[in-house]
């Protein structure tokens, strides 16, 4: 049997009627004790910097419960961070969707105008955090950071689910060791929900997407690589197990990361390279004929040349090239 | 050398005098002193939490500089953490301490004590400082009995003043250097700064209620182990050298030289190490740029299985899970 339970969210006043509902004890304002009959374990509730507040869960549940978070006048975002052992379910609009870390959904994004209920998973460890933030913090934080907002839109119109990155796993990993009846546990907690809005900023942010970081010995083998088609354009194409012996990784990783990181392949870098190289000898004059041209960068047939030179150029190279007028 | 004199405070209205005795200006957050004295970042923040002013300074002294701190309020207590190359010395009335990275780089002082510094020319100041008002302490204590009954430990019960010289530990070193390589201002650095704030607070809380605050060393042995500290720091790239090794080069026995290293570090050498050693590791993984078999080798691990139990031992999370998250 699930029933249906109320919790509201931002103001501190909602936790009363929660504990009630619940039949819970309420302690020092902000710790829920689960009862007996329900479970084990804990809801924890603090206010954070103005316009932010942070709900922790931490819960063995027994029964089912379906926890209900609606509308309020003040608009808000709700973080959702979920690490508990098995994926819990989210009911929006009639609409049931797991999130949980074991499922690389550790960070599912709400709003408060829409109806949601949150339903964990009985039996197993419930581990989430949530903090709500207003609207209009949330727009000082993003800075109008097109990403960003893009996400909060997804957000704003229905959810948006998304993986934990790294270090906010690590930050909510902490969480776990500390004990919720600590002294020092309320400013830790307040300190690690805005790293994690931090580490969501960041993670999001237009300028932390643009750059593909390579561990530096590949980025290397790379450039090397990279060097040496530049250095022989004269000739012909080396193969990709040379070229992957250059670079000191296999030919598959070869393959895949030049392509990652110079948006071509080897082969279609290299022809682009040696077809601009070709251009300049057109038409720099010091040719008698094409035929000169094309022995010299090593085309088997003057018909392949002329083919690849017209698809970069879209034109023949008969209409660049510029005659030897010294002699 | 130049003496100033000047105030902090646990609200804005020092921020102008502050400039002005520094021969500076404001702008924003950012509070400029004058070239001859110092170049770099001041950054101060009002936090939203009531009640408390946080201050970032990272800045580079140009000239040999006298500072006089004595406070027009009296009404809040600063809680300094520094992390400053090169000890400066800082006398009140009664004693001088040698402060700085790895002296006592921690301190609470009440803003009823004039404090003097004295700082060399060239000297990298680091450092932030926490600034809290004495009624928010109060209500705290209120609320918290454990705090309440422990307030003496940071107190000078004869005089009813707050003063306390502390050591940091590597989580407060770990939380300081990662500030230090964002960039100053906007909110991205706001938020970061605030989020530090609160976590060197409850560090501190926590350290104070598990008895990990320092009683008095002898001034020279905790001068060796400064050094050792020093050593092993910047040893973070090789294994563990023996205990035996670095008691001899504190000149002490074994025996004392752990007690005493546990004392006041609150771990043992070897831990003390490792935990520098890992925190270097998820940096290392952080940057993308070296495979985690690279970062086990660079750091001289025994083995890459060493590495990953101790690494998920200490963050929670496998070196694998977390840069496949990045």
């Amino acid at each position: 049997m699930s029933s249906e339970k109320l919790f509201f969210g931002l103001a501190p006043e909602y936790q009363f009627q929660f504990a009630e509902d619940i039949g819970g004890v309420l302690i020092k304002n902000k710790i829920i004790k689960i009862p007996q009959n329900l479970g084990t374990g804990h809801v924890f509730y603090i206010r954070s910097i103005p316009g932010m507040a942070i709900l922790l869960w931490d819960c063995n549940l027994e029964k089912e419960l379906n926890i209900k978070a609606y509308k309020d006048n003040i608009k808000r975002y709700i973080f959702h961070y979920d690490l508990s052992d098995q994926p819990n379910s989210l009911l929006i609009r009639n609409k049931k969707v797991a999130i949980g870390n074991s499922i690389n959904y550790g960070l599912t994004i709400l709003n408060n105008q829409t109806e949601t209920f949150f339903q964990p998973v009985i039996k197993q460890r419930t581990f989430a955090l949530r903090f709500y933030i207003d609207h209009k913090l949330m727009q000082i934080f993003a800075d109008n950071d097109k990403n960003v907002m893009q996400k909060l839109k997804k957000a704003k119109n229905n959810f948006f689910r998304d993986d934990i990155d790294g270090n906010s796993l690590l930050l909510l990993v902490s969480l776990y060791e500390k004990s919720i009846y600590d002294e020092s546990f309320d400013s830790f907690i307040k300190g690690t929900g805005l790293q994690l809005m931090s580490c969501f900023l960041k993670k999001n942010s237009e300028q932390s997407l643009s750059p593909n970081k390579l561990p530096e010995f590949d980025h290397k083998g790379l450039l090397a690589s990279k060097e040496y088609l530049e250095n022989h354009l004269q000739e012909q194409f080396p193969s990709i197990t040379f070229l992957s012996k250059v670079a000191g990784m296999s030919g598959t990783k070869f393959k895949m990361l030049f392509k990652k990181v110079f948006h071509n392949t080897a082969h279609d870098f290299f022809i682009r390279e040696k077809m601009n190289l070709a251009h300049k000898m057109l038409q720099s004059g010091d040719y008698d004929s094409l035929e000169e041209i094309i022995y010299e960068l090593h085309f088997n047939k003057i018909k392949q040349f002329f083919n690849k030179y017209f698809q970069i150029f879209k034109k023949d190279p008969s209409d660049d090239f510029i005659k030897n007028n010294k002699k | 050398m130049i003496t100033i004199k000047h105030s902090y405070g646990a609200d804005l209205d020092w921020i102008e005098s502050f400039a002005k005795d520094f021969g500076g200006s404001t702008h924003g957050n950012f509070i400029y002193t004058s070239e001859q004295i110092s170049t770099g970042n001041r950054y101060f923040l009002n936090t939203g939490e009531e009640d408390v002013v946080l201050l970032y300074i990272d800045v580079i002294y140009n000239d040999d500089v006298h500072i006089i701190q004595s406070h027009e309020k009296k009404d809040f207590i600063g809680l300094y953490f520094n992390l400053t190359k090169g000890l400066t010395s800082k006398t009140t009335a009664d004693h001088s301490y040698d402060i700085g990275m790895l002296g006592y780089d921690v301190s609470i002082i009440d803003s009823l004590l004039e404090i003097e510094y004295e700082i060399r020319s060239g000297t990298e100041f680091y450092g932030i400082c926490i600034f809290i008002k004495k009624i928010k302490i109060e209500n705290f204590a209120r609320a918290n009995e454990a705090f309440a009954s422990n307030i003496d430990k940071i107190m000078d019960v004869d005089k009813n003043t707050f003063i306390k010289f502390d050591h940091m530990s590597p989580e407060n070193f770990t939380i300081l250097n990662n500030l230090r390589k964002m960039e100053v201002g906007g909110e991205l650095f706001n938020i970061n700064l605030m989020a530090a704030g609160y976590h060197l607070i409850s560090n501190y809380l926590d350290r104070m209620l598990n008895n990990e605050v320092i009683e008095k060393v002898d001034n020279e042995d905790l001068l060796n182990i400064i050094n050792v500290q020093k050593v092993l720091i910047n040893s973070i790239e090789k294994p563990f050298p023996s205990v035996k090794t670095i008691a001899d080069k504190a000149h002490m026995s074994q025996t004392k030289f752990k007690k005493l290293f546990r004392k006041i570090t609150g771990m043992t050498p070897n831990n003390f190490h490792l935990t520098y050693k890992l925190e270097k590791a998820k940096e290392l993984l952080e940057n993308k740029t070296y495979s985690i078999t690279e970062v086990s080798d660079q750091l001289q691990f025994s083995s890459y299985t060493y590495f990953i139990f101790k690494f998920r031992k200490y963050f929670g999370v496998s070196p694998n899970t977390f840069i496949k998250k990045l």
